[in-house]
């Protein structure tokens, strides 16, 4: 700081004027109110409430919710592997029987439930999946069969008649109607 | 030497050999680390007024000044495991607060309330004050006021890094390296930002320095 006393004429510069700012202080009360603000805003900060997320974001718990869904998703596609895998009906020879669809049609005949609707009854993925299988069965071999439906029982000339194993009761269960030409509604 | 011994020793100091300013605050921060949050408050006691008097001079209002300059302690103190001692303690704190304050003035930029603390007359600002009145022939007290005044609209005129920079060089008394570790940037940034931001001061104030 210029000594203005010694040397009157000096010229002020805006270093001395800023340094005016360095003397610009609050009172000593302003710090005891100060104190009591600060105390108190380190309390209110320290019993603050999570955030509803805040559980995800603790180190345990984050790691947790990482490895839980990759956990979760790798049982999963394990369990449907299994059980589909299992699941799966033997090849038929569609083929074969539905090229000799043209022959004269025989009396018409009860075939018989299908097995899948027996008391009890199976889960409807199940049943879903299976039908699948059937619309699979006649797109593939461009036939103008008709669909077996899940829950109905058909009555169908037994000779033109395509049959295949019932998938969820493996090759020794009596068989299914998958598709037959002129089925009537039972 | 047991290794791991000399290991703490490195990273806890032991007090007597904390002599520069430097060391004492590293001491009580690794306090603070290690569970002692009572250590925290010589840290508030010495940094409180310097902090405040940024903060003051980059907003110019009291209570907005106040209430960042306790936010800036708390969020240091929930942040404090993180200080790994690589700038100085103040160096940390003070960026803490200029980032909190440069949020809080782009936050509330069109929101503009002036207060003003009372000049401490002393020694240097008294001389000042006198030859200004002499020269200008007013009474001191309304040329005090009217200095306030504008020396608080030119430092607003100021864009924010530009005031920090004036605050923490002319006002705070920082070093060019200080306040490019405090600002995160380089010191040729600092001192162009000095350059222009004095230039400007100059203009705005321009009755007062003839």
């Amino acid at each position: 700081m210029a000594s203005f006393n010694k040397s009157p004429d000096k010229k002020i510069t805006l270093e001395d004027l800023l340094r005016l700012k360095r003397d610009e202080k609050p009172p000593v009360e302003f710090w005891e109110g100060f104190e009591r603000d600060l105390h108190r805003k380190t309390l209110r900060a320290l019993v603050v409430n999570e955030p509803w997320y805040g559980i995800f974001l603790r180190p345990s718990l984050a790691r947790m919710a990482i490895v839980a869904p990759l956990a979760i998703a790798t049982a999963t596609a394990a369990g449907y592997y299994m059980f589909y895998k299992k699941s799966e009906p033997p090849r038929v020879d569609v083929p074969a029987v539905i090229a000799d669809h043209t022959a004269t049609p025989v009396a018409p005949m009860l075939v018989k439930e299908i097995p899948f609707i027996r008391e009890g009854g199976l889960p409807d993925r199940s049943r879903r999946q299976f039908a699948n299988y059937i619309i699979m069965v006649q797109q593939d071999k461009n036939t103008n069969f008709i669909t077996v439906r899940t829950s109905e029982t058909f009555k169908a000339n037994s000779a033109k008649a395509v049959y295949a194993a019932d998938p969820l009761s493996g090759v020794d269960a009596a068989p299914v109607l998958i598709s037959a030409p002129n089925a009537e509604q039972y | 030497m047991d290794v791991s011994r000399a290991v703490d020793k490195a990273l806890v100091p032991d007090e007597a050999e904390a002599t520069t300013e430097v060391d004492s605050d590293l001491v009580c921060v690794r306090r603070v680390q290690s569970g002692d949050v009572t250590a925290f408050d010589p840290l508030i006691l010495k940094y409180r007024e310097r902090l405040f008097c940024i903060i003051y001079n980059l907003t110019s209002n009291r209570e907005d000044a106040a209430d960042l300059t306790q936010e800036t302690f708390i969020k240091a103190f929930r942040s404090i495991k993180r200080f790994k001692g690589k700038s100085s303690f103040f160096t940390w704190l003070y960026r803490i607060g200029i980032n909190a304050t440069l949020s809080h003035l782009k936050r509330n930029r069109f929101r503009r309330f002036f207060s003003f603390e009372d000049i401490v007359e002393e020694g240097g600002s008294r001389e000042l004050l006198e030859a200004l009145a002499q020269k200008t022939h007013s009474d001191k007290s309304a040329l005090l006021k009217e200095l306030q005044e504008k020396l608080n609209e030119a430092l607003q005129k100021l864009s924010p890094n530009h005031r920090t920079v004036v605050v923490l060089f002319e006002i705070e008394g920082l070093s060019h390296q200080e306040i490019s570790e405090v600002m995160n940037c380089s010191i040729g940034t600092v001192r162009s930002r000095l350059h222009y931001a004095k230039r400007q001061l100059q203009a705005s104030l321009k009755e007062y320095l003839q």
